[in-house]
């Protein structure tokens, strides 16, 4: 009863909090907008017959998108108290930390599952509308509802849940969560489209379904059940990282020097102390700034991770490239394919990580009482975002030339740094002023990842409704993803041009734009 | 000097934070002294240029906060009520990222003037040591360094003895006492000892207004004389306290003449001010 009792309490939490709202609002849309318009239709649910199949599919598909939805609540429940500084109060209670944590987790997982009811709520609503494509109102019987919401979304969502309960109580942020995300998407990207095993094993059931779909129940039996019993398991291994973190920040504290020791007030002599607001003092802050948010990314786990995982990723679809003798321009257009979704979540997660840092270390309101210029706190995150794309570019750009110099081929280097380093840099810098700029005008960190996820959602919109020029769409141009010196599209420059004097007028109004406050 | 004129706040959902707060403070400490929720923090902000008030006008000498909040921001240590850190950042690291956002940026200047700060605030040893990592006294030590990087001619602290131990808080009185002689040093408290240890004058402020403004003498001064002790709560007068002394329930009541006969007259605390000021009974 305790354990309900607190996931009624955080699902009044969640439920009052904006996310829920808008979660639910966009997922809405998406599915009634999709049964309307076959341009709003996603690749994944095209031409897959109608009436129980597309239902089914549509709320296998939904379960992807819900992952960063499940991530961002679960990881919300988990990290709250301490954010918030409850945690000591909490703690203190004669609450049990397992039951604590259930009920956290029961009202996450509760917010996840009743966001997601959107999805079978958008289906049945969309059969309503004068407009719907015949595919989506063919009749459809209650029973296909209950099998693809209890059988497939729910277990998904359970699973997703459950493994970001365990990173984030492992890794006490949101951090743990976000890199579970990109991990089970991966797995889902590593997925076969048929065989025994990939019907096991693949945790979302896409391949399982198949074989119901073919009258053979048993795969899909056998695959949920596996990942309810995995889903358990990384249930307990959360309780098991709980209890061994300790019970408040008092224990993680060293001993504080012997208070014995005397008051050392040293009366010096009053001498005035040199305080410039020069170039160069300009400069220097710039410089300390940058160089502080630059160490603070790179010791941050998920960039490390998300780095190791797209460079994985690329050497793997690089070496039977390699080994095919394939042109240095085939490799370089695969790595770029390949190491397309890191940067967009780099970019994502650390434009807002880096314009909220102060005020998530709750030490903005001594940076924003000293004289440094707002400019140059600005100016010294869009440096950093540079760095961090840099950093993006070279690593996963030297991979070119060490899998060549492995194989006996000459490294190129030089094409590597024109054709990939350089032109990738400058396209990831777009998106990542983007990113930023939607931070800047934001109310706090989750809202401006909003604001980034609405953009990319309109873009995917205007892809399926055939307005694909580049000319409706932010940073692109033609032949992108690959750049010009790669396809030798002549006609890419103007757009290029025309994008990144977009972004220096977004970095101008950020930095121009009156606030309120100081800087928040 | 600073001037404060007219300052008043109110929220965008019509919480009136401050109003019509008038102050003039030249060199010393003054002591902000306020119950819970009577907009001390929000005064501070105002003044440390972090927001701008609803209506009024400041001044520190010939600076207008207002209009040029920079310059104040170059001669301001500011020490909110609650900060953190950022991880992993030891304290000489931490004060000289700041002390360059201070505009010091002279590398043997800056590294002179934090060496001066940590020994004052006797952090000298644990330099090297992770701020995060700092014991509450520590890291409010720390917070007040950090304040007084650049030697500020303004310095406002706000709530800074909260949830410290008695030799803790005598080592910040030390620590502001040393500074107070150069600048104007605002300190919000609703510590009554703080104000009695440490301020040349004070204000008492509730409720969004400023109800008093003297030297903590000036706020007894007119209680003089008519301080009662009583173990009689129903006796005439007004009601300034009631607190247990070996479990007997005793009261402190403002008379001009003995409330009960077992009464006995006190010299009035600063205490017995401020909760007449609070209570509306202040005599003047």
């Amino acid at each position: 009863m305790l354990i309900i009792r607190l996931a009624a309490g955080e699902l009044r939490q969640q439920l009052r909090g904006p996310v829920i709202r808008i979660v639910a609002f966009v997922s809405l849309l998406m599915v009634i907008g999709a049964a309307a318009l076959d341009a709003l239709r996603i690749e994944a649910v095209s031409n897959l017959g109608s009436g129980p199949e597309l239902v089914i599919r549509v709320h296998l598909v939904w379960t992807l998108f819900y992952l960063f939805t499940a991530a961002a609540f679960v990881g919300e429940a988990v990290t709250r108290d301490v954010q918030t500084g409850f945690a000591p109060l909490a703690r203190a209670t004669p609450v049990s930390r397992p039951a604590y944590l259930l009920g956290r987790f029961g009202g996450a997982t509760a917010a996840v599952l009743l966001c997601y009811l959107t999805v079978p709520i958008g289906l049945l609503a969309a059969r309503l509308l004068p407009a719907a494509n015949l595919d989506w109102v063919a009749p459809v019987l209650p029973s296909t509802y209950a099998l693809a919401l209890l059988a497939l979304a729910f277990p998904n969502l359970l699973l997703a849940s459950a493994l970001f309960l365990a990173l984030a109580t492992a890794t006490r942020s949101m951090n743990g969560c976000l890199i579970g995300a990109v991990a089970l998407l991966s797995l889902y990207g590593l997925r076969s489209d048929q065989g025994d095993v990939a019907s096991l094993f693949e945790p979302f059931g896409f391949v399982a379904v198949q074989a119901l779909q073919a009258g053979d129940a048993r795969p899909l039996i056998a695959n949920r059940a596996l990942w309810l019993a995995v889903a358990l398991l990384l249930l307990l291994v959360a309780l098991w990282l709980d209890g061994r973190t300790p019970h408040g920040d008092a224990e993680r504290k060293a001993a504080s020097p012997s208070t014995s020791a005397s008051v050392r007030v040293r009366t010096s002599a009053v001498t005035h102390v040199h305080q410039s607001d020069g170039v160069g003092a300009v400069l220097l802050q710039l410089l300390t700034r940058t160089r502080h948010h630059v160490s603070e990314t790179m010791a941050a786990t998920p960039f490390r991770v998300l780095l190791l995982l797209g460079l994985a990723s690329c050497l793997a679809n690089l070496w039977p490239a390699i080994g095919a003798q394939a042109p240095i321009t085939d490799l370089l257009a695969t790595m770029i394919r390949s190491f397309a979704l890191v940067p967009v979540v780099v970019v994502l997660f650390f434009a807002g990580e880096l314009h909220w840092s102060d005020r998530t270390h709750r030490i903005d309101r001594i940076v924003d009482a000293t004289p440094v210029a707002r400019a140059v706190l600005l100016m010294a995150e869009v440096l950093t975002l540079a760095a961090i794309m840099l950093v993006l570019a070279l690593v996963t750009g030297l991979a070119v030339p060490a899998l060549l110099l492995a194989a006996g081929r000459a490294p190129e280097f030089g094409t590597v740094l024109t054709a990939y380093v350089l032109p990738k840099i400058y396209d990831w810098l777009l998106l990542a002023m983007l990113a930023w700029f939607l931070q800047t005008l934001s109310p706090s960190k989750f809202a401006g990842w909003g604001y980034l996820v609405l953009f990319l959602i309109g873009t995917l919109a205007l892809d399926q409704s055939g307005m694909t020029n580049p000319a409706f769409h932010y940073s692109r141009y033609p032949g992108a993803p690959l750049p010009p010196s790669l396809t030798g599209q002549a006609g890419a420059a103007p757009y290029r041009a025309v994008w990144g004097a977009i972004a220096v007028l977004m970095l101008m109004l950020a930095l121009t734009r009156r606030t309120k406050y100081r800087k928040r | 000097m600073l001037i404060v004129e007219d300052l008043a706040l109110t929220y965008a959902d019509g919480t009136e934070a401050l109003r019509g707060i008038d102050l003039r403070l030249g060199q010393g400490i003054f002591g902000l002294l306020g119950p819970n929720g009577a907009g001390k923090s929000s005064l501070m902000q105002l003044l440390a240029t972090l927001q701008r008030p609803s209506r009024g006008s400041m001044r520190f000498d010939d600076i207008d906060l207002l209009a040029e909040p920079k310059r104040l921001r170059q001669q301001l240590g500011y020490l909110p009520q609650e900060f953190g850190v950022y991880p992993n950042a030891s304290a000489i690291d931490l004060l000289d990222h700041l002390a360059v956002l201070k505009g010091v940026t002279a590398r043997t200047e800056r590294s002179t003037e934090i060496e001066r700060l940590l020994t004052l605030v006797n952090l000298w040893d644990v330099r090297s040591r992770a701020v995060a990592t700092f014991s509450g006294g520590m890291r409010q030590r720390f917070g007040v360094a950090q304040a007084l990087i650049g030697r500020p001619r303004l310095i406002i602290v706000d709530e800074p003895t909260a949830g410290l131990d008695p030799e803790e808080r005598n080592r910040l009185y030390d620590v502001l006492a040393e500074v107070a002689g150069e600048a104007v040093v605002i300190v919000s408290t609703h510590i009554i000892e703080d104000v009695a240890s440490l301020c040349d004058r004070l204000g008492v402020l509730a409720d969004g207004r400023l109800l008093f403004t003297g030297t903590p003498d000036e706020l007894t001064a007119p209680l003089k004389d008519r301080v009662w002790i009583s173990d009689q709560k129903k006796a005439t007068g007004r009601l300034l306290s009631s607190r247990l002394v070996g479990r007997r329930r005793q009261f402190r009541i403002m008379s001009d003449t003995a409330p009960d006969p077992g009464s006995t007259r006190v010299e009035p605390t600063l205490e017995d001010g401020y909760l007449a000021v609070l209570k509306g009974a202040y005599p003047c």
